[in-house]
């Protein structure tokens, strides 16, 4: 097809969709959420762009896919503290943890972290940004997003250290 | 715990998290969900001004939306089996030619027809079709759809509410109708390939696979099935559908009884008889909506006047003291937190041409006060407060604070401005716990006169009449009412948001806290000052989504009441009888704030959709009430 022919909605959707649904279904991993995100994200980034340019689609979308799919985790896991059977329940090494836990795992605290460490943490490792890329992507210098990925990964590491331990000596 | 041994635990927990890291990774993409992703976006373009209606709700309005871009959608398909059809005449098998030119012969057709995405649930209707004009009956013929694609002209019904709105067929929507078309021409058409032979409903049917047809506009590689009726040689069935079965999305033509006369008054474009005109969900609209024809009749006494801008949302309105000025805190609603970096301005206009007069950067300030003289204008970034002249913008004399302060307010004296505390807690990213507080400043030494702490972010203030009270509220509430002099609390009142005095100083208007029964309906309480005691409610009409009041206010003379609403509209009542006097629906996204100038002959709202404008306050509804 000739790009002169599309309309530019058309190709922001075709360039970027798989991408937006991409970091959904990495963050919540689940197709019908990461679906009904990805909808919302371009719900929303279509009312942008009937309202005015966009610097960035591939930065709005990323950003946008991001910070509401961080939402939707945290709705659909309600207040959800550490739990005593979490606590309980692994004791085996972490090279016996089925990954798919571990992926669990991950997701259970990234909606607990608050949501520019997620939003850094998930650009970080998911999408693979650098550290200039999210900085523009996110608005914030590029020495905050350092500081920012480091506390995310230090609250991480302290709750791997919980789920790790099992019951705290 | 063992908080000394952690550092060493973390070395060792570094590759687990990197492990749970790949896991996360390793989640499939599977393709028939980027598909329907990108179906679905795609529609968006279909339809703008349903989504531009969803305002704050794009979630909930999504499956209205989606219900009309469907219908629009499976008709454009119907053209495009008509059409396409007709464009494989040359080279396909004769059997099929001349279903081709028994279909470019018809005069009508009439079919159900049901359209599934994915797992949602389908959408069924009717559609009748007869030569360029149609129409669609949707949700058991409540909503219906006339078009006449040559007139560029449609009729949208709303049965349920007796809403009528008629509306021209704007380039994009005609654009979606021809694009299949052009698509099929196209296409290379010996691919009419017959499948076999089915006895549908009794009848004789010979099948055949048309591929890589459009699904939606999606450039997948769809295909349609027609079954042809053996006698009739005409379609009696049609299918168009992803060609991977996973992907589930389908439309399809059932019942299709052609040649029949249909009564012309199906396609009729004038408004049915009990019909009052309305916004139905979903119309397509023009592009400057500030013209008077796209006002609604019933509105006409109360046109706007003027748009002042585009291209940011404006969140915060002041008037010049003659009103011949009006400025605006205009927000950029693209960025992210931090709130604090957002790239903002302030900008005053002449009111009488339109004209900028100045605009000024404001980073990441989100209020601006005026005094009651209009010479002075108040903002706050980061933790600065600064005092700007009104008619040039500039800052006069600034001083740092100690608090997250937003709302801002002077008191009617101009000698004190306060302050609102608002820590967001960890969204405000400097990991406090959420609280608030009012801080009162003396504009003249620039120093803290008094300080209330509150345990709530306070996101709003308004000082009292005679400028002895304060109100302040968060966006959950209450409202609670501060005696100036003191720092006590007055009195609490179970509203939200922004709340109202009196110009007679008697009560106070409040955004209900309460939800009534109907989300769609807006609800404002009106509390006596004196006692706390309920005076009356007032309840807008029935909105197109759920609704959120987010800012009230009388008008100068205290005769009037408007209310902006997070879903589109103002509504405005008459404030001592309650009685509603007029809604205004032009928004196309929730309505921020809404100010009437010093002679209250003028309202101005700030809206979302970008837009800042100006309303004619009719002039009979000024006159003393006595």
């Amino acid at each position: 097809m000739a790009d002169g022919e599309l309309p530019d909605w058309d190709r922001i959707v075709e360039r970027h969709a798989k991408r937006v649904f991409r970091v959904a279904v990495r963050i919540l991993g689940c197709v019908e959420d990461a679906e009904d995100v990805s909808q919302d994200v371009f719900t929303e980034a279509f009312r942008l762009h009937k309202v005015g340019p966009v610097q960035s689609w591939p930065g709005l979308l990323v950003r946008l896919a991001t910070l509401r799919s961080i939402d939707r985790l945290r709705r659909n896991r309600p207040s959800e503290e550490l739990r005593e059977s979490d606590r309980m329940s692994i004791v085996e090494p972490f090279d016996q943890v089925a990954a798919a836990e571990l992926a669990q795992w991950l997701r259970n605290s990234m909606a607990q972290l608050p949501d520019q460490q997620a939003a850094v943490f998930v650009m970080f490792h998911f999408e693979q940004l650098s550290r200039d890329q999210i900085s523009a992507t996110l608005g914030v210098s590029p020495e905050a997003v350092s500081t920012t990925l480091y506390k995310a990964r230090q609250r991480l590491l302290t709750r791997l250290a919980v789920f790790n331990q099992g019951d705290p000596k | 715990m063992n908080d000394e041994h952690r550092p060493t635990d973390f070395e060792s927990l570094q590759p687990p998290l990197e492990a749970a890291v790949r896991a996360a990774l390793a989640e499939a993409v599977p393709e028939d969900a980027v598909g329907r992703v990108k179906a679905r976006a795609r529609q968006l373009a279909a339809a703008p001004a349903a989504l531009a209606r969803a305002g704050g709700s794009p979630h909930r309005s999504w499956k209205n939306y989606r219900s009309v871009a469907g219908g629009l959608a499976a008709a454009a398909a119907v053209l495009a089996a008509w059409i396409g059809s007709a464009s494989l005449r040359d080279d396909s098998g004769q059997a099929f030619a001349q279903v081709v030119e028994k279909v470019k012969g018809a005069s009508s057709v009439r079919l159900t027809m049901t359209t599934r995405f994915g797992r949602q649930p389908a959408i069924s209707g009717r559609m009748y079709l007869e030569g360029n004009r149609l129409r669609i009956e949707q949700f058991d013929g409540m909503l219906i759809h006339v078009a006449d694609l040559d007139r560029k002209q449609a009729l949208f019904l709303d049965v349920h509410r007796r809403l009528a709105q008629p509306a021209e067929i704007d380039a994009n929507v005609a654009r979606e109708f021809a694009n299949p078309i052009d698509q099929l021409r196209r296409a290379k058409s010996n691919d009419a390939e017959p499948l076999g032979e089915e006895v549908l409903q009794g009848r004789r049917t010979q099948v055949y696979r048309l591929r890589e047809v459009d699904l939606l506009g999606m450039k997948a590689d769809a295909e349609m099935l027609v079954w042809v009726d053996a006698e009739s040689e005409l379609p009696a069935k049609i299918v168009i559908r992803d060609s991977d079965p996973k992907a589930e999305t389908e439309i399809r033509f059932d019942e299709l009884v052609w040649n029949e006369r249909l009564d012309a008054r199906l396609f009729s474009l004038s408004i049915p008889d009990g019909f009052q005109p309305g916004i139905v969900v979903g119309a397509p609209r023009r592009s400057e909506p500030a013209q008077p024809d796209a006002v609604a009749p019933d509105a006409a006494a109360m046109l706007a006047e003027g748009v002042l801008a585009r291209d940011r949302v404006p969140a915060g309105i002041v008037w010049g003291r003659q009103g011949a000025t009006i400025t605006a805190l205009m927000r950029d609603p693209e960025s992210v937190p931090p709130l604090d970096r957002r790239p903002n301005e302030l900008r005053q206009w002449d009111v009488a041409t339109g004209q900028l007069r100045w605009s000024e950067t404001v980073a990441g300030a989100g209020w601006v006060a005026g005094t009651a003289d209009g010479k002075t204008l108040a903002t706050v970034i980061g933790f600065e407060i600064q005092l700007r002249d009104a008619a040039s913008g500039k800052i006069r004399r600034k001083w740092a604070t100690d608090q997250p302060l937003s709302p801002l307010a002077f008191s009617p004296d101009g000698k004190v401005l306060a302050a609102g505390i608002t820590e967001w807690g960890r969204f405000g990213g400097s990991g406090g716990r959420e609280s608030g507080g009012v801080e009162f400043w003396d504009v003249e030494r620039a120093s803290l006169v008094r300080s209330i702490s509150d345990d709530q972010p306070v996101t709003f203030i308004r000082y009292s009449v005679g400028g002895t009270h304060l109100a302040s509220s968060s966006n959950e509430g209450p409202v609670k009412l501060w005696a100036q002099a003191t720092g006590e609390l007055a009195r609490i009142f179970p509203g939200r948001l922004r709340a109202d005095f009196s110009p007679d100083g008697e009560t106070i208007a409040c955004p209900s806290a309460s939800s009534s029964g109907d989300k769609s309906v807006a609800q404002v309480d009106i509390y006596q000052l004196r006692d706390g005691s309920l005076v009356k409610s007032f309840a807008s009409e029935k909105g197109a989504s759920a609704s959120h009041l987010l800012w009230v206010t009388f008008s100068p003379d205290g005769r009037l009441l408007a209310a902006a609403d997070w879903n589109g509209s103002v509504t405005l009542w008459d404030a001592a009888t309650g009685e509603r006097k007029r809604t205004i629906a032009d928004h196309q996204a929730g309505v921020l704030t809404a100010v009437f100038a010093p002679d209250g002959a003028t309202l101005a709202t700030g809206s979302e959709d970008k837009t800042l404008r100006l309303w004619k306050v009719p002039a009979e509804w000024l006159q003393p009430a006595r």
